[in-house]
């Protein structure tokens, strides 16, 4: 909904709070909004969309419905260089995971999915994956993958690790991973 | 109606393939009575020049294996695929590149070096090479020129479809050529196997643990391997998850690890990249926050040999294709 | 000067061709086989685990893979200084023998035996399983198919599968034989012995009792005094998984006799420029060229010269075939090359034999089948008996048992300038005055078909065609005459 005035009866105060409550080393109201970090993001190379100044923006606004549904917080790819540039000290990593938590435990879907036609019952995302978001059920006499969508952080790691490419991680496919590491290079 | 044609050729191949066609058995005469063949170097007295003497398209379908590392071989696949409507890539090294692959770890001339001049059996005392051109005074002898980087069939010519293995298992050779004769294909580039990995229909899958962690390598000398454990379990190295299924699990069943011959699944591009990160991503995850530098270190360590395991027969077709030599 | 080029030959890997030059008078001057095939297992296995050996170099040849993993494992085994448990040792020797029969049997009926059972000049549509079929029965074609799948079903209880096996492991084989699977194996056995008697039988009836067929094997056309090569037991008997290697020379007096890790002692390889593949022959004799007699170094192996290496054969009925034969052919040794056909059917009649003894032995089905290695890898040599001839592997390892070096003598190899002498005799027998035929074509070829080439391609000759074409050029190169087999 690009364009929208900001409406002050859909912001939601206690939202920076709650964030800020959840990670006591990050104090989000900090930001002065100078953009440093969009500026040295190299997933914003890619993808504009993804900015890591605009989603403090929204969560200092309140605007929780926005930040956490959208697909922005999953872009990140823990690189670490907004954190370490931030003139404010404002810790990036944490805000990012505290947003995931809260929008997989609200319900809005992690940009994970697993393909049931192409998995093996391997098992090795349920080994892998930190958050224990993944289990081993039996379905029709298979073993296959299950994602447990609420304990989801998107980080990745069983797209990552899965040998039959039957996970799919959301902006992070081959080619947008091809795309991703050519572009700074060009 | 006429039979139709099939042709058969074999690049830098081993046998093997032409042997898991003769294994089709009783099968195999039932095929022979449903085509014609008009090519078959190792058997039939048919020449080049035979084929060249076809029109565009008259073969049916020509099944080349072995990979190509020769000027001969890269002339005859482009002169077969002229004159074919269907090409299938016949086993790993025409799918991948296979073990013959591996050669692209070296160069032409660092396996002459070896072969002719270092290996401690040979006496050549003047450094004598095969050459391309030999005078004998008498006349001229000819090799064929042998190339720095092996490739796969389908980095020489376009390839409808693959079917894998070292060699392809009977059974899904003919399910393939039945699937020819009766015009069911699926769609062009397709692999002609199941599209899972073998963990699918491994015998051992059911008693794998809930969480997989590879506390320490073990090389398969190293343990007596248990013939019902998972491989993984065990810490031996196995490439049944990124390996695509089909073969029966006929080495797993012999209680050595898979190797990978099949090939990746759908959807993969690099087998090996992804064989890598799978058991990169089990490997100490069980107590992986009390584990020191150190043992960090000696954990990986224990994983011998990480080009040559995880490329053994995918090197050509790999995203780097080669080594790059200085 | 003209020149005749044969372009491409059956049953090599690759492409081997002949090229002959006819000198002014039209007769052959030299005539060259060469083989255009290289991979370089010798320099990319470096780099590997050891122990990985046995399923890399089973890829040298689909159509021979047990042998070249067979001759890996007991390089491993010595590589690591660990002995194989007793039980590992008979599982590893009865699949040793399974394989020797069927690869002994596929190739006399589909390869060797049709020239002989349907005639060197016959129709080359003729020549192959199908005309074999014609001439004595229908049975015939179907028990071959079968004694093939029983000793292929064998191979892949014990090794997974039977093109690229996989039990092979340092001390041991990774599975063991479970008293099912011994029936199974023994009923093979049985069936195979039968049929190997059924062969000799056959060879006797087609071959023996023709004098023109009897003429042409001990004929000249096909004849070489060379030294010969063969594993053998402590009783001088032949044996294809382990023993000494024994050399007797071109009179059958004993040569040589030494263990395979002193091969280095005894073996050299000789290199042309217009072949890729190398030439083996005896270093304490000398490379003289590709010329036969006690002074030249050259030496044979496979079939016919394991058994004029030998003292006899270690199981009763091919001891009476061996008898028969040498009873027939004038003593020991035999320097006929043909008789490599007879001498394989012999062998696989032993292979079955010897099957049949290892499948009943008690310890067959134990559980004690490896024993893990524990000293440090540093250098290990392998020898068996490969259908083909003798197999060397030989690895050098760091302390971890990766490989630094490899070094390897293919059977075939060892009969490469016996292959190239053969032809051209042949050649030079046959071919007077320039005049070339098919039927002629055909009998050069059988001097290197008797050979069983070890990069062949064990198939079926289906319509059993010989795809030979013959390009003859007058000496300023022009084309003159262009002949085909066609039929």
């Amino acid at each position: 909904m690009r364009g929208q005035p900001v409406r002050l009866s859909e912001l939601d105060p206690n939202f920076k709070l709650e964030v800020i409550a959840r990670e006591a080393n990050c104090d989000i109201t900090a930001c002065f909004c100078c953009g440093t970090c969009t500026a040295g993001c190299p997933i914003h190379e890619v993808y504009p969309q993804h900015d890591p100044r605009k989603i403090v923006r929204m969560v200092n606004l309140g605007m929780r419905e926005r930040a956490l549904s959208g697909p922005y917080i999953w872009y990140c790819s823990d690189c670490w260089i907004c954190e370490q540039r931030c003139p404010q000290e404002v810790k990036f990593s944490s805000v990012w995971n505290v947003l995931k938590d809260m929008a997989t435990k609200e319900g809005y879907p992690p940009p994970v999915s697993i393909n049931e036609d192409m998995c093996s019952g391997c098992g090795i995302c349920a080994a892998s994956c930190p958050y224990s978001a993944i289990e081993l059920r039996i379905q029709n006499g298979k073993r296959l993958a299950h994602l447990v969508t609420t304990l989801c952080r998107g980080c990745g790691v069983c797209g990552a690790a899965c040998p039959s490419a039957a996970i799919s991680v959301n902006f992070f496919e081959d080619e947008q991973l091809f795309y991703q590491i050519e572009a700074p290079a060009a | 109606m006429a039979k139709p044609k099939v042709a058969f050729y074999w690049c830098a191949s081993c046998g093997g393939c032409e042997e898991a066609v003769v294994d089709l058995n009783e099968d195999l005469l039932k095929v022979a009575d449903a085509v014609e063949i008009v090519f078959w170097p190792v058997a039939l007295d048919f020449k080049r020049k035979d084929v060249e003497a076809l029109r565009d398209g008259e073969i049916a379908v020509s099944f080349i294996n072995g990979a190509v590392r020769l000027e001969e071989q890269e002339e005859m696949v482009k002169l077969l695929r002229e004159k074919s409507s269907l090409v299938v890539a016949f086993g790993s090294c025409a799918h991948m590149g296979g073990i013959p692959g591996l050669g692209n770890f070296w160069t032409r001339d660092t396996i002459f070096q070896r072969v002719y001049n270092e290996v401690p059996s040979v006496e050549n005392p003047e450094g004598t090479v095969p050459q391309e051109r030999t005078g004998i005074g008498i006349g001229e002898l000819t090799l064929p020129e042998f190339y720095d980087t092996v490739k796969t069939l389908d980095q020489t010519i376009p390839v409808d479809y693959y079917l894998p293995g070292c060699p392809p298992p009977p059974d899904l050779i003919m399910n393939a050529v039945n699937a020819i004769l009766t015009g069911k294909l699926p769609e062009k580039g397709a692999v002609l196997a199941p599209e899972k990995a073998l963990c699918d229909t491994c015998p051992r899958a059911e008693r794998k643990p809930e969480k997989l962690s590879i506390k320490e390598i073990k090389r398969p000398y190293e343990v007596k391997l248990d013939p019902e454990k998972c491989f993984l379990e065990q810490g031996v190295i196995c490439l049944g998850p990124a390996t695509r299924s089909g073969c029966g699990e006929t080495c797993i069943r012999a209680n050595m690890p898979c190797r990978g011959c099949m090939g990746p699944v759908k959807g993969v591009i690099d087998q090996g990249a992804k064989g890598l990160s799978m058991i990169a991503s089990v490997l100490g995850l069980e107590g992986e926050d009390e584990m020191t530098e150190e043992d960090i270190k000696k954990l990986i360590n224990g994983l011998v040999d990480p080009a040559g395991t995880f490329y053994r027969f995918s090197l050509p077709a790999s995203l780097l294709t080669r080594r790059r030599m200085e | 000067m003209r020149r005749i080029t044969i372009d491409p030959i059956t049953r090599l890997e690759g492409h081997g061709k002949i090229e002959v030059f006819l000198n002014g008078d039209g007769d052959v001057d030299r005539a060259y086989l060469q083989i255009p095939e290289l991979r370089g297992f010798e320099k990319f296995c470096e780099g590997r685990p050891a122990e990985e050996m046995p399923r890399i170099t089973t890829m040298i040849c689909g159509v021979c893979p047990t042998a070249h993993h067979m001759a890996s494992t007991k390089t491993l085994d010595d590589l690591f200084k660990v002995e194989p448990t007793s039980t590992a040792k008979k599982i590893r020797e009865l699949m040793y023998n399974a394989f020797q029969a069927e690869d002994h049997i596929l190739h006399f009926f589909f390869l060797g035996g049709p020239d002989f059972v349907v005639g060197p000049t016959a129709p080359a549509g003729e020549r192959n399983i199908l005309g074999v079929i014609a001439k004595v029965g229908l049975d015939v074609g179907g028990k071959v198919i079968e004694m093939r799948k029983r000793m292929r079903n064998v191979l892949r209880i014990i090794g997974g599968k039977p093109v690229m096996p996989s039990c092979g492991l340092p001390g041991g084989v990774s599975k063991a034989i479970t008293e099912e699977e011994r029936k199974t194996i023994i009923d093979a056995a049985e069936y195979a012995v039968e049929f190997c008697k059924f062969a000799l039988g056959l060879f006797d009836d087609v071959v023996l009792k023709n004098k023109e067929y009897v003429d042409l094997v001990v004929g000249d056309i096909y004849k070489h005094r060379t030294y010969y090569m063969g594993l053998v037991d402590e009783n001088n008997k032949v044996n294809f998984y382990d023993g000494d290697v024994r050399v007797v020379d071109p009179n059958g007096k004993e040569f040589a006799k030494f263990k395979g890790q002193n091969y280095l002692d005894h073996i050299r390889e000789h290199v042309e420029p217009w072949t890729y593949v190398k030439f083996c022959y005896l270093k304490n004799v000398g490379w003289k060229g590709f010329v036969d007699g006690e002074d030249s170094g050259i030496y044979r192996v496979a079939p016919l010269a394991r058994l004029n290496a030998s003292d006899g054969m270690a199981t009763p009925l091919a001891q009476e075939a061996y008898e028969k034969m040498y009873e027939i052919l004038g003593g020991k040794p035999v320097h006929s090359t043909l008789a490599f056909h007879w001498a394989r059917l012999i062998e696989a009649l032993y292979a079955s034999e010897r099957m049949l003894e290892l499948a009943r032995d008690p310890e067959l089905t134990s559980p004690d089948i490896v024993n893990l290695p524990t000293e440090t890898p540093k250098e290990g040599i392998g020898v068996v008996e490969a259908p083909r001839g003798t197999l060397f592997h030989h690895y050098k390892t760091d302390d971890k048992g990766m490989l630094t070096e490899v070094n390897l003598i293919v059977a075939t190899q060892n009969n490469a300038a016996s292959i190239c002498m053969s032809i051209e005799k042949a050649a030079k027998s046959l071919i007077k005055k320039g005049e070339v035929s098919n039927g002629i074509l055909n009998m050069i070829e059988m001097a290197f078909r008797a050979y069983d080439p070890c990069l062949a391609c064990a198939t079926h000759s289906l319509p059993g065609r010989m795809p030979l074409e013959v390009n003859v050029y007058n000496s300023e190169g022009d084309l003159v005459r262009r002949l085909r087999r066609d039929e």
